[in-house]
């Protein structure tokens, strides 16, 4: 399976998962996000916001992109801060239009969690969640 | 993934719809059949029992909001039954706490329905 992007920075913990661009895996990427949460000791409510930000996510590339054939998700994992980031493959032009208003599940995944970042080479999303603790 | 979906009319003043499992992109269409069919039959009164629900994203919100759109065109009423803080910060968030009836129990949305 190809690389799907440039290497991560390096980190103390980085982990992927790939899975293919169809709803039935939906289910799978919410457990990763929550098992590794709680094997980092990310409290509850933010673990519950990370999984649903990851969700909406590849919710809204399952739906969007049509010639999607898997996510590649990435976890990095620093003190301060995990940052989750989603590509679609193989990699797809800009994921968003300015022209239209955001659906909902993008709303949310703004909402939820600390930033969201639209990456454009490759072409997919960071999103990160600041941990409590560290100033 | 699972997700179920059971029916029933309660004291002929409603029917409540219970849900178990995880709501999202794969199992929406799933729920919305099961609700489309009630409002299909003139049941226009809907308790929609989230207890078991263990997640619920913006396709079922979507869902969620379908439903009630179409039984306000026939004066009827959505009520939720939802404790979960999780899935109630989700309502929270998105506003939709302002345009759902959301109760504690079946007994406390009956009470309302009455």
């Amino acid at each position: 399976m190809p690389e799907p992007g440039p290497p991560l920075q390096a980190g103390p913990l980085q982990l992927g998962l790939t899975v293919p661009a169809q709803a039935e895996f939906l289910g799978v990427v919410r457990l990763a996000v929550a098992g590794l949460c709680h094997r980092l000791d990310v409290p509850p409510d933010r673990g519950e916001d990370l999984k649903m930000a990851v969700d909406e996510a590849c919710s809204y590339c399952i739906q969007t992109l049509p010639a999607l054939e898997r996510i590649a998700i990435r976890f990095e994992m620093a003190p301060d801060r995990l940052c989750v980031r989603i590509l679609p493959q193989p990699p797809q032009g800009p994921l968003v239009s300015s022209e239209q208003p955001p659906p909902l599940g993008l709303v949310l995944m703004e909402a939820l969690i600390d930033a969201v970042e639209w990456l454009e080479n490759p072409a997919g999303l960071r999103l990160t969640v600041n941990l409590p603790g560290v100033p | 993934m699972d997700i179920k979906v059971n029916t029933r009319s309660v004291l002929d003043k409603a029917h409540v719809v219970e849900v178990q499992g995880e709501i999202d992109v794969y199992t929406s269409p799933r729920v919305k059949e099961m609700i489309n069919e009630l409002i299909e039959q003139g049941r226009f009164n809907l308790i929609i029992d989230l207890e078991g629900v263990r997640y619920i994203d913006s396709t079922g919100l979507g869902v969620l909001i379908g439903a009630l759109k179409k039984v306000r065109e026939h004066e009827g009423r959505i009520l939720l039954i939802c404790t979960n803080p999780q899935i109630k910060k989700i309502f929270n968030i998105t506003g939709l706490v302002k345009i759902f009836e959301i109760y504690k129990d079946e007994e406390e949305a009956l009470k309302a329905l009455a």
